[in-house]
């Protein structure tokens, strides 16, 4: 049974792929802890809505122009957030990056006094529905393509070496700090760049869909998947969406709000059966190493 | 001459771990370095290879000024080093530990990395073809798909050398390779260290406690304690020399 209501979700799980990949590069692959994964994506969901509602009769030409330009946005301001907050690490940037991500959500909240076509926290409304089951896949495809090609060369094997032992990274020769800017700003253009997608398939935005229990979120797939694979991640996500969305089915509307209890049980569950994650580090398929 | 170490100073708060610290090192050489712990050897190390910034002093290398490089900077431009404590890339194979080292050879952009070009390939299959005659030559090509933390304590230590070999150095640092090692494992090393200083041509430096493996293999022999040098000469010279002794068994008015 195909219909609308399953190919948004459908679409949806596919946003939320492309920005758990992105946090798997930055987490997973660098060892960079980040809990602001979210507001990036809603920097990009809101500033490609803003291009597309304001220059709308440019039709698909805008959507493309709003996608790049989001991509690119996300990236310099993630770069620029990045700087002072990579000299932190750990848990320490862990908070850094929660507190960029509160501050991105209370601009939101606030952005209507400014932008009144962004709508504060009563939403973003009228987003033209550019975003369709085919224009989602193809992105989702061609992240995975981008992500693994990078992994396996010269850049990836760096974020690795980084993960793995900081200081043994120094005594390779590589620039430690540089790689992980680097590493930060490409995860987090993806988040961008989902969120791009995520605006045109919903055609509606609220502040609370980036909020910091969004970034949670986000960890959660990743550390379910396993760190450092994105086998893992994607299959996660999905699961992740799926199931979220199929206990909303199954379950009776008496007891609907205990989908938010199940949920949280089965992570426990998996955490203590497997906790290296679904896939631990490995790959399955064309994902697996070439060497 | 290739490394020049001139008044080099740094202290912890109050505690000065190294004090006009003078050293040449010659081209070729196998220099060691010893002293009591906590005398400031792998401080001098850390200093050299960048790790941390000194307070005073210059460290010149082939002539250039090392003195404020980063640590990436200063293996770019000739000097690795090993670890006291092994630091492996663990949780990968051994193939990869050495492929890891390979990267800064690597001239490839990233843009060719996504789009896998014929270049990208080439390197590739090159840097690989390198890895495989780089662990033949170490005796580790038959162990490439074994994690580094499941190797044997000695062949963790001979991986190490070799990854740090694979940054093509003209200096190499050893932290202490013989710790922790049985006597077996320590003759294998020796004759490691003998083997790859004709290979390779390099200059070594060595910080080592075990007195067999030090004057077995230096050429000159550096001694520290609370920071300064307090000897150097040929290894007999060093073996007889009373503030060495001292240094090693507590000064001559502690038995009275």
């Amino acid at each position: 049974m195909i219909n609308l209501y399953a190919i948004q979700i459908f679409s949806y799980a596919c946003c939320i792929t492309i920005s758990a990949l992105g946090l798997n590069l930055i987490y997973g692959y660098t060892g960079l802890f980040s809990l602001g994964h979210a507001a990036f994506m809603g920097i990009g969901a809101y500033l490609s809505a803003l291009l597309t509602k304001s220059f709308s009769h440019y039709g698909y030409l805008i959507y493309i122009g709003a996608i790049v330009s989001s991509v690119i946005f996300t990236f310099l301001i993630s770069y620029l957030i990045a700087i002072p907050i990579l000299k932190l690490k750990s848990d320490y940037l862990g908070i850094a990056t929660l507190g960029f991500g509160i501050i991105v959500k209370v601009l939101l909240d606030n952005s209507d006094k400014v932008f009144p076509q962004m709508g504060g926290s009563r939403g973003m409304l009228g987003i033209l529905n550019f975003t369709n089951l085919p224009i989602v896949l193809f992105s989702l495809i061609l992240v995975i393509l981008v992500i693994r090609n990078l992994i396996y060369s010269k850049f990836g094997r760096n974020l690795i070496a980084i993960r793995e032992d900081e200081n043994a990274a120094y005594a390779m020769g590589i620039n430690v700090y540089k790689q992980r800017l680097l590493a930060f700003a490409l995860g987090c253009s993806f988040a961008g760049f989902s969120g791009t997608l995520y605006a045109h398939l919903y055609c509606f935005l609220h502040p609370s869909n980036f909020d910091f229990l969004r970034s949670i979120d986000l960890m959660l797939i990743i550390v379910l998947g396993g760190l450092g694979s994105m086998s893992g991640t994607i299959i996660a996500s999905f699961l992740w969406v799926f199931i979220l969305e199929g206990l909303r089915i199954i379950l009776p509307q008496a007891i609907l709000d205990w989908r938010l209890v199940i949920y949280p049980l089965l992570l426990i569950l998996l955490m203590l059966l497997r906790p290296q994650g679904i896939f631990g580090n490995k790959e399955i398929m064309w994902l697996k190493k070439e060497y | 001459m290739i490394l020049k170490i001139e008044n080099l100073n740094k202290s912890f708060g109050g505690l000065k771990a190294v004090k006009n610290f003078n050293l040449i090192l010659n081209e070729g050489e196998l220099c060691g370095l010893i002293g009591p712990n906590g005398a400031g050897k792998t401080t001098v190390f850390n200093l050299i290879t960048g790790f941390y910034k000194p307070d005073s002093g210059k460290i010149i290398f082939q002539n250039k000024d090392i003195t404020n490089l980063l640590p990436h900077q200063i293996v770019h431009s000739g000097i690795s080093r090993t670890f006291q404590n092994i630091r492996l890339f663990n949780n990968l194979t051994v193939l990869e530990n050495i492929l890891f080292a390979f990267n800064y050879q690597i001239n490839y952009s990233t843009t060719e990395s996504i789009l896998r070009t014929g270049n990208f390939k080439k390197v590739e299959k090159e840097i690989k073809e390198k890895c495989y005659q780089f662990l033949k030559l170490f005796d580790l090509d038959k162990k490439i798909n074994i994690l580094a933390r499941n190797l044997p304590y000695g062949e963790m230590r001979k991986l190490e050398i070799a990854r740090a070999l694979a940054l093509n150095p003209k200096l190499l640092l050893l932290d202490e390779p013989s710790c922790g090692m049985t006597v077996g494992e320590t003759s294998l090393l020796m004759d490691l260290i003998k083997f790859i200083k004709e290979k390779f041509k390099l200059t070594i430096f060595i910080i080592e406690h075990q007195m067999r493996v030090i004057m077995n293999l230096c050429e000159r022999i550096v001694v520290m304690d609370f920071g300064e040098i307090i000897a150097e000469g040929k290894p007999e010279e060093i073996q007889n020399n009373p503030k060495v002794i001292a240094a090693y068994l507590g000064r001559e008015h502690a038995f009275h």
